[in-house]
This record gives structure tokens, sequence and C-alpha cells, in this order.
């Protein structure tokens, strides 16, 4: 797939755009994934202004119309914990703004799309309303209207979920939770059997 | 003798409530995964007014 240079200057970026500006981002290819329940793996990429870093933002299409959004360092690609490491480069806010204008470039390309997320804990921090959760589910409420999307979320998980609401949200949202549970059992399952080989 | 009863109540009282906070916590990891909807007036009680929705 070309690769396509996206500038952050559309219309309906400019209420992003108050106290710092997302960063230009590129969808660098969508690849078909034969997964269970996912489609695709959109792989979307920026570069920090400030501190020059690249980072991978992954939006994983599932069949319900639901997005699953991560994003990471590129430095860190290889790291099974990739999605938990606090970078710490001080400009937080810019990229979880670029993460938002990535979302809505998802949404200029397909309007029914529904967005997921988890906000994964920190060393030494629970799974259950982790600090990277409070900070999603705020930016959430801050941007995304009611009027477009309904809002699901499960703090013990620190799970939040954005239902468009041109499709049917509580169908949507019934079928996203059991796609969720299935895919954290699964990560539950890998880590116990992980945790078995390392203690061997 | 009424002090002796008032501790024994109270003793039993916080070993009932524990117990209960043990059950729900056991409730909540067979609930795996229970999604809840936000309603639009706590999103809109919760946001900062000054930023206009992109969405």
């Amino acid at each position: 797939m070309k690769k396509t240079a996206v500038s952050s200057t559309s219309t309906s970026l400019s209420n992003l755009n108050k106290g710092g500006y997302p960063y230009s981002y590129k969808l660098l290819n969508r690849n078909p994934l034969n997964s269970g329940r996912k489609l695709n793996d959109y792989i979307y990429t920026f570069i920090s202004n400030k501190t020059k870093y690249k980072y991978y933002v992954n939006c994983i299409e599932y069949d319900i119309g639901v997005f699953a959004v991560k994003f990471y360092l590129k430095i860190h690609k290889n790291r099974p914990d990739r999605y938990k490491i606090i970078s710490n480069k001080g400009d937080a806010i810019q990229i979880l703004k670029t993460v938002i204008a990535i979302m809505l470039n998802v949404l200029e390309r397909n309007e029914f799309a529904s967005f997921a997320f988890i906000g994964m804990q920190k060393e030494k921090e629970g799974k259950e309303l982790t600090k990277r959760y409070c900070v999603y589910r705020e930016l959430c409420m801050k941007y995304f209207s009611p009027n477009s999307f309904d809002h699901f979320y499960d703090e013990t998980w620190s799970f939040y979920s954005l239902i468009n609401k041109k499709v049917n949200t509580e169908k949507v949202s019934k079928e996203l939770s059991v796609i969720a549970k299935q895919e954290l059992k699964e990560e539950q399952q890998q880590r116990t059997v992980s945790f078995t080989r390392s203690t061997h | 003798m009424s002090k002796i009863k008032a501790v024994i109540v109270s003793k039993f009282a916080l070993l009932f409530s524990l117990g209960a906070i043990d059950k729900s916590k056991n409730k909540s990891k067979d609930n795996f995964l229970n999604l809840k909807k936000a309603s639009a007036q706590d999103i809109e009680k919760n946001r900062c007014k000054q930023y206009e929705y992109v969405a």
C-alpha cells in the first residue's frame, strides 16, 4: 500500500489544536489479519517534533466495526511489554492528540467506525482504574460527543470504548464485550504460560 | 458486661462485613468485563467546557 502523508489541517481537527498541535502522521500499511475476529491492522506512524522519537499506532479492525487502538515507541517494537512502558519524554499530550487525530482519520475512512482501548498498567500498578485509563477516559469525554458516540467502560479492566451511534450501539457493545473477554482471557493464559516457562 | 457484649457484637459485625467484601471481590472476578454505559449527563459534567468536541 502506498504511504500516505497526512497533515493535521482538516477542519475537524481545528478543535484539537488548543494547548498543543498534534504531530503529522502517515498511514504506513494495512495488514490483512486472518486471526479470529480481527480483519485488518492499520499501522500509522509519527515522529515527535520535540524528542524526534518515532511512534507506531496500531488500529486493529474487528468484524463488528470496532478498532482497537494501541501505540508504542519504535525502539520498543520487539518488547512484549511495549504497551506498558512509560516513555516520560515530556510530550504526552501531543502524542495523545496525535492518536486522536489518527482515530479521526479512521473515522473519515469509515464513518461507522467505533473505538476501544485498555489503559495498560504501569509497573507496580494493578489492572483496575489505571492512570492511563483515567487520562484516556478524560480525553474521550473531552473530545467525543455523546451525540455521536456511546461511551462504554469497565473500570475493573481499565477498558473504554466509543461506540458509533450510526450502528446499533447496544448490540455492538455486547459483541465487543464477548471479544474483549476472550482476548483478555487469552492474554492471561499466555502470561501464565510464559511465567511457568520462566520459572523452570 | 454490656461493654463486653458490645465488643463481641462489633467484632462479629466486622467479620461479617469483611466476608461481604470478600464475596463482592469474588463476584467481580466472575463478571469478567462488564461494560457500563456512561450517561450523556456524566460526560457533560466531567468534561472541560473550554474544549469543543472533534467528533
